[in-house]
C-alpha cells in the first residue's frame, strides 16, 4: 500500500464527498456513531508537553495483520512504538516538550502505510532563549517557576475536600 | 471624576467570559438543561447589568472587558427561550410565596424566602421593563461608557483540538466574529479563545478576521520563545502580529484557589444546598416542570465550614465580607503593581479573566465583590487604574515578539480535560465531519437557495457538535448522557445533511426541522470552510529564528 499523509489530503468533487459520508439513514435520536469510516487515516493530537493522542483506521486490513505504530521526531528518530490493530486509538508519552512529532503506521515488514500530520508539543518550561533586545528582569524570575494549570475551575471542582463553591 | 494617568503604578484589566452551551429544546414543553440559561440570567447577567448601571449612575469611570459567546447571545435573543424564562420567573415567585407561607413560624428562613421573592420580582421587572427582554442591547449600550465587548468562537470549540483540520478553526473564528458584528454592531478588537486554549496556528486565523488581541493562560507567555522580558505583566506579539495578554496568577489564585479563594468563605452562600433537593417532592412538583428535582435558586444556608452542618445565610454578613474581600483584592493589586512598576520600564498590566457565570451564579456575592473592586479603585486606591486591553495597546504599542506556547486555562494547563479517556472518542468523528464540511464547501461553489440553506445548517450542526462543553461534561462526569447525546445528535444531523447534499437531494422538510431546532448562528456562512487546512500543528516560525547574537 502506498504511504499517504492523510489529514492534508483534500477532496474536491462530489464523488469523493459521497464516499466520506457514513452510509446510514438520517437517524432518529442519538444512536452510536459508526466505529469506522472506511478511509485510511492517521491523526496525531497534542495533549500536553509529554503526551499525544493518536487515532487511525486502515481499511481492508484484517485483525491478524501485524501493524506497528511509531512516533518519531519530525526530523527523524523514533521515540515510541507499539503493536496495534488496523483500527484504534491510544495515548502516547513522548520524551520532550517543544518538539515536532509525527506518527507512522507500518506493516510487519516495516513498510510505511500511513503517515500522520506533524504536531508541535508545548515546551512545558520557560525558554532558555533570551532576546537581546528584550533582556529578562531577574526580579520577575520567581513567576517563571509556577506550575501550569494550578488555578483552574476543574482543579478546584475536583480537589479532595475542595470548597463548596464554585 | 477622572484623575491624571501619571498617578497609577499600573493597570488592572478585568475580563469576563460569558458563555453557556446552546441548550434550546423546542421539542419539549420544559427541558431541564434550559434551566442553565434561566439561572444564569437571574444570578449573573441581570446583576452584572445592574452593577454596570450603578457605575454609570454614580459616575464611576469603569473599564471592563467582556465576551459573550454566540450560543449564549443566540439564546438571549430567542423568543421561545425568553418566554420560557418569564414563565420560570413566575414559577419561582410562586414558590417563594409558598415558602413564605411554609416558613412563617421560622423568622430566619422566612426572611430569606422573602429576600428571594423580592429578588425574583426585581429580576422580572428588570427583564421585562427596564431591559425590554433585550439584555444584548443593554450590554451594547454600556460600550458607550466603559465596557469593551470582544468576540469568541462560534460554539466554544476548543480550537487547538480542531487541528489538523484548521478550516474548522477558521470557520469557528469567522462565524464568531461575524456574529459579534451582527449582534453588537461593532468590530471586535479582541477575541476570547474558548478555555484560553491557544496553539501557534491560531494567530493567523485571528488576524484574518481583524482581531488585534487575545488571551492565554499564564504559561502561554511564560513558556514562550524567547523568554518574556516582563513575565506576564505586559502583552507580547506573535510573529504574525497578534497581541497576546496572559492571565495573572495572583488574581487567579485569590478567586480559584481551593484553600484561599474568596468564594469559599464560610460566610458566603452555600451553592449546593437548594430547597429543590431538600423539601418533599410533592411540595415542589408544581414548581419543577421538568418532573425531576432541580435547583430552585432558593438556598438558605451559608457555607459555614467543611461540614455537613450548615447555618442560615446572613446577607448582611455576606455583603460585608464581599466588601472586605474586594478591599483585600485591591490592596493586593496596589502592592503587586507598585513592586512591578519598580521592575519594568513600562506600566505593568495585571490581567484578571474569569467566567462571568462565576459572579452571581456560583459565587452569589460575586457581583457585590466586583462592584466594590471597581468603586474602590476609582475612589480610594489611585495606584491602580482599570484598563481595557485595547487602551493598553494604544499606550504601549511596542511589545516583545515571541512564539506563544500552546496552553489552556484548564486543569494542568493544556488540553487534558478535553482529550482523555472519557472523551477522546469524539475527535475521530468531529475531524471526519470537518473534513466532509471542507469538501462540501468546495463542491458547492454556486449552490441553489435550498442547498445553501443545507450547507449552512450542516455548518451549524458541526459547530454545535464541536462545543467544548460536551467533552468537559464527559470528563467531569456530571450529565454525561446529555453531553454524549448532544455530540451524537449533531453529528448525525450533520452527516444526514451532507449525504443529502452529496446526492443533490436535500429534504426540505428535514432541513426546516433542523433550522427550527438548532437555530444558533443565524449568520453562519459555510464558505468559511472553503479554504483548505494548512500549517497544521507546526510552529509559525522555527525556534532558531529567535537565536540572535
Amino acid at each position: 500500500m502506498p504511504a499517504m499523509s492523510s489529514p492534508s489530503r483534500s477532496l474536491s468533487d462530489q464523488q469523493d464527498v459521497a464516499r466520506l459520508i457514513p452510509q446510514v439513514p438520517a437517524p432518529v435520536g442519538a444512536p452510536p456513531l459508526p466505529d469506522r469510516y472506511g478511509i485510511p487515516r492517521l491523526v496525531l493530537m497534542v495533549k500536553d508537553p509529554h503526551s499525544l493522542f493518536a487515532y487511525w483506521e486502515l481499511p481492508g486490513v484484517g485483525p491478524d495483520h501485524p501493524l506497528r505504530l511509531a512516533v518519531q521526531f519530525a526530523e527523524g528518530g523514533e521515540v515510541v512504538g507499539q503493536a496495534v490493530g488496523a483500527l484504534g486509538c491510544c495515548h502516547l508519552n513522548v520524551p520532550e516538550g517543544g518538539r515536532c512529532y509525527r506518527a507512522i503506521l507500518r506493516d510487519g515488514a516495516g513498510q510505511t502505510l500511513l503517515v500522520s500530520n506533524v504536531v508541535y508539543t508545548p515546551p512545558g518550561r520557560p525558554s532558555g532563549i533570551v532576546d537581546a533586545a528584550w533582556p529578562c528582569r531577574s526580579a520577575l524570575g520567581p513567576w517563571f517557576d509556577l506550575e501550569p494549570g494550578t488555578f483552574s475551575s476543574f482543579a478546584v471542582a475536583t480537589a479532595p475536600g475542595g470548597r463548596s463553591s464554585p | 471624576m477622572s484623575r491624571p494617568s501619571a498617578m497609577e503604578n499600573g493597570y488592572l484589566a478585568i475580563v469576563l467570559h460569558a458563555h453557556l452551551p446552546f441548550v434550546r429544546h423546542p421539542e419539549n414543553r420544559a427541558h431541564l438543561e434550559e434551566l442553565w440559561l434561566f439561572e444564569a440570567i437571574t444570578d449573573t447577567y441581570l446583576p452584572l447589568l445592574d452593577v454596570m448601571q450603578g457605575w454609570v449612575n454614580d459616575g464611576v469611570p469603569f473599564r471592563l472587558t467582556m465576551s459573550v459567546t454566540p450560543p449564549l447571545a443566540s439564546m438571549l435573543a430567542d423568543p421561545l427561550l425568553l418566554g420560557r424564562y418569564v414563565e420560570h420567573l413566575e414559577r419561582s415567585i410562586a414558590l417563594c410565596h409558598e415558602e413564605m407561607r411554609r416558613t412563617r413560624g421560622a423568622p430566619g428562613l422566612h426572611r430569606l424566602a422573602r429576600l428571594y421573592r423580592d429578588r425574583f420580582v426585581q429580576a422580572r421587572e428588570a427583564f421585562l421593563h427596564r431591559y425590554d427582554r433585550d439584555l444584548l442591547g443593554a450590554l451594547r449600550d454600556f460600550t458607550r461608557h466603559g465596557l469593551e465587548l470582544i468576540a469568541s468562537a462560534a460554539t466554544h470549540a476548543l480550537l487547538p483540538l480542531t487541528e489538523p483540520y484548521l478550516a474548522a478553526a477558521r470557520a469557528q473564528i469567522r462565524a464568531g466574529v461575524e456574529h459579534h458584528r451582527r449582534v453588537f454592531g461593532l468590530d471586535p478588537a479582541g477575541f476570547w479563545l474558548p478555555e484560553c486554549a491557544y496553539s501557534p496556528a491560531l494567530d493567523a486565523l485571528l488576524l484574518e478576521e481583524g482581531i488585534r488581541y487575545t488571551f492565554t493562560d499564564t504559561h502561554g507567555i511564560l513558556h514562550g520563545i524567547p523568554r518574556p522580558k516582563h513575565a506576564m505583566f505586559a502583552p507580547v506579539y506573535t510573529p504574525r502580529g497578534l497581541a497576546v495578554f496572559a492571565r495573572d496568577v495572583e488574581t487567579s489564585k485569590q478567586v480559584w484557589s481551593a484553600t484561599e479563594g474568596y468564594p469559599g468563605d464560610f460566610d458566603y452562600r452555600e451553592f449546593y444546598r437548594d430547597v429543590g433537593h431538600d423539601l418533599p417532592w410533592e411540595y415542589l412538583a408544581p414548581y419543577l416542570p421538568w418532573g425531576v428535582r432541580a435547583d430552585t435558586g432558593l438556598k438558605y444556608f451559608r457555607i459555614t465550614g467543611r461540614t455537613e452542618h450548615k447555618e442560615l445565610y446572613d446577607p448582611e454578613r455576606a455583603l460585608a465580607k464581599a466588601r472586605e474581600h474586594a478591599h483585600n483584592f485591591v490592596f493586593n493589586r496596589v502592592h503587586q503593581l507598585r513592586y512591578l512598576r519598580g521592575q519594568m520600564d513600562q506600566k505593568p498590566i495585571v490581567v484578571a479573566p474569569y467566567d462571568a457565570e462565576l459572579f452571581g451564579h456560583w459565587w452569589f456575592e460575586g457581583p457585590w465583590f466586583l462592584d466594590e473592586v471597581v468603586r474602590r479603585v476609582h475612589e480610594v486606591d489611585h495606584d491602580v487604574r482599570l484598563v481595557t486591553p485595547s487602551a493598553y495597546l494604544d499606550e504601549y504599542p511596542t511589545q516583545q515578539v515571541m512564539e506563544v506556547s500552546p496552553s489552556s486555562w484548564g486543569y494542568k494547563g493544556y488540553f487534558e480535560v478535553w482529550l482523555d479517556g472519557a472523551n477522546d472518542w469524539i475527535y475521530r468523528h468531529l475531524h471526519r465531519a470537518a473534513e466532509v464540511m471542507e469538501s462540501l464547501a468546495s463542491a458547492f461553489p454556486e449552490p441553489s437557495s435550498l442547498e445553501e440553506r443545507a450547507l449552512n445548517q450542516a455548518a451549524r450542526e458541526l459547530m454545535l457538535a464541536q462545543s467544548s462543553d460536551w467533552a468537559f461534561i464527559m470528563k467531569t462526569g456530571t450529565v454525561v448522557d446529555y453531553a454524549v447525546r448532544r455530540t451524537r445528535e449533531h453529528l448525525h444531523r450533520f452527516f444526514a445533511l451532507a449525504g443529502q447534499l452529496a446526492q443533490r437531494k436535500v429534504d426540505e422538510a428535514y432541513l426546516a426541522d433542523l433550522e427550527a431546532r438548532d437555530n444558533v448562528l443565524p449568520f453562519v456562512d459555510y464558505r468559511a470552510y472553503r479554504e483548505p487546512s494548512a500549517r497544521a500543528g507546526a510552529p509559525a516560525l522555527p525556534v532558531q529564528a529567535f537565536r540572535r547574537g
